[in-house]
């Protein structure tokens, strides 16, 4: 005897992505999910951005790593609340450890949200956790056939933060080849080529997290409100 | 978090076979199969197979769902049933001219557009299809 189900068997972990998006779409917050390999620098992208954003915006973090505060460390060093989840071994951040850690974060008082996955090309590009937007993070030193090895993220990805620019006289990365793979994948896709190191480049960056987040926050912002109370 | 092996949950094909297996038995375990006639009274209906679908964007391998599902179902009313997955094809639509097609060789170039502007249609979802229980 057969019986015809057709059960979603991710379907508990898309109802709490769903539930995430709601809240945050309620509150007004822009949620970005910086997706990239260990050590291609998404804390640094973070640490160049905060100072500049915080200016207009109120910002948080959530920090996703497998072990140590290390990289939340670096980011409460900018003085913004940083929420860190240790995932002791998991190599993305599930929308369920993202609705936990969203009880401690002061929703109100937020107007963008990073979400710095656990460095990983791989899963977390598979996760949706409810964010508004994933950003696929690359560094020169990687390589220039990443997107065609990962394509998922690239397909997930609403930008890509090429970083590390400033080591191009030392590397032989083809950027013609990277766009060529991004054509194959996702037309359209902005990418912003930069250095969270010396600064070049970010303003671009700044200015479409900032545009986002004010098509999604409206004006004023939490940061403005907060400065006339 | 810790797996049933002392591991650590990090192997996405045994977290995917553990809602497969939770979701196999409260199928099976339903009133309207979960027991057939006997002439001695009734036994407990066996599952022979289950049928699972795997779009081509999830990242799951086949091989490592059916080796997590054979360990979880060990010694339970489950043990010796076949997992059957198929691996489907990723579908998208082009946004431009409205034309479906499977991604082959991760191009997601419209043939006749010759622009990748598409969305997904089918590729991102694991179903469990259907069990087969003995008559």
């Amino acid at each position: 005897m057969k019986l015809k189900l057709g059960i979603d068997l991710d379907a508990a972990g898309k109802d709490i992505a769903a539930s995430i998006r709601a809240l945050l779409a309620r509150e007004r917050v822009l949620a970005l999910n910086l997706i990239g390999s260990p050590g291609c620098g998404k804390t640094a992208l973070l640490e160049a951005s905060i100072p500049e954003l915080v200016k207009t915006c109120a910002v948080a973090v959530i920090e996703g790593d497998i072990a140590t505060s290390r990289d939340a460390d670096r980011i409460r060093a900018t003085g913004v609340p940083c929420h860190l989840i240790n995932t002791g071994g998991t190599c993305h951040l599930p929308p369920n450890l993202i609705a936990q850690a969203l009880q401690e974060v002061d929703l109100a008082a937020t107007d963008i949200l990073f979400i710095e996955n656990v460095g990983n090309l791989v899963c977390p590009s598979t996760q949706d956790v409810g964010e508004d937007a994933k950003v696929a993070v690359l560094s020169l030193p990687e390589g220039d056939d990443k997107v065609l090895k990962y394509p998922r993220l690239f397909r997930e990805a609403s930008c890509v933060v090429l970083n590390k620019v400033d080591l191009a006289g030392v590397l032989h990365f083809r950027r013609e080849q990277l766009f060529a793979d991004l054509a194959q994948v996702k037309h359209g896709l902005p990418v912003f080529e930069l250095s969270a190191l010396t600064g070049a480049g970010c303003a671009e960056w700044i200015e479409w997290v900032r545009g986002l987040c004010h098509k999604k926050r409206g004006r004023p912002t939490a940061r403005s409100r907060r400065r006339k109370a | 978090m810790i797996g049933p092996f002392g591991r650590e949950l990090w192997v996405h094909e045994l977290t995917l076979a553990q809602s497969l297996v939770e979701a196999v038995l409260r199928e099976a375990d339903s009133a309207k199969v979960a027991r057939r006639a006997t002439s001695a009274g009734t036994e407990e209906r066996q599952v022979v197979a289950v049928r699972v679908t795997v779009g081509g964007l999830t990242h799951v391998e086949p091989e490592n769902l059916k080796f997590w599902y054979e360990e979880l179902t060990k010694g339970t009313r489950l043990a010796g049933s076949a997992l059957l997955v198929e691996k489907r094809p990723t579908v998208v639509r082009c946004q431009r001219c409205g034309g479906e097609f499977a991604v082959v060789a991760n191009s997601f170039v419209c043939a006749a557009c010759g622009v990748a502007d598409v969305r997904l249609a089918t590729g991102d979802e694991v179903i469990l299809e259907s069990i087969e229980v003995q008559e």
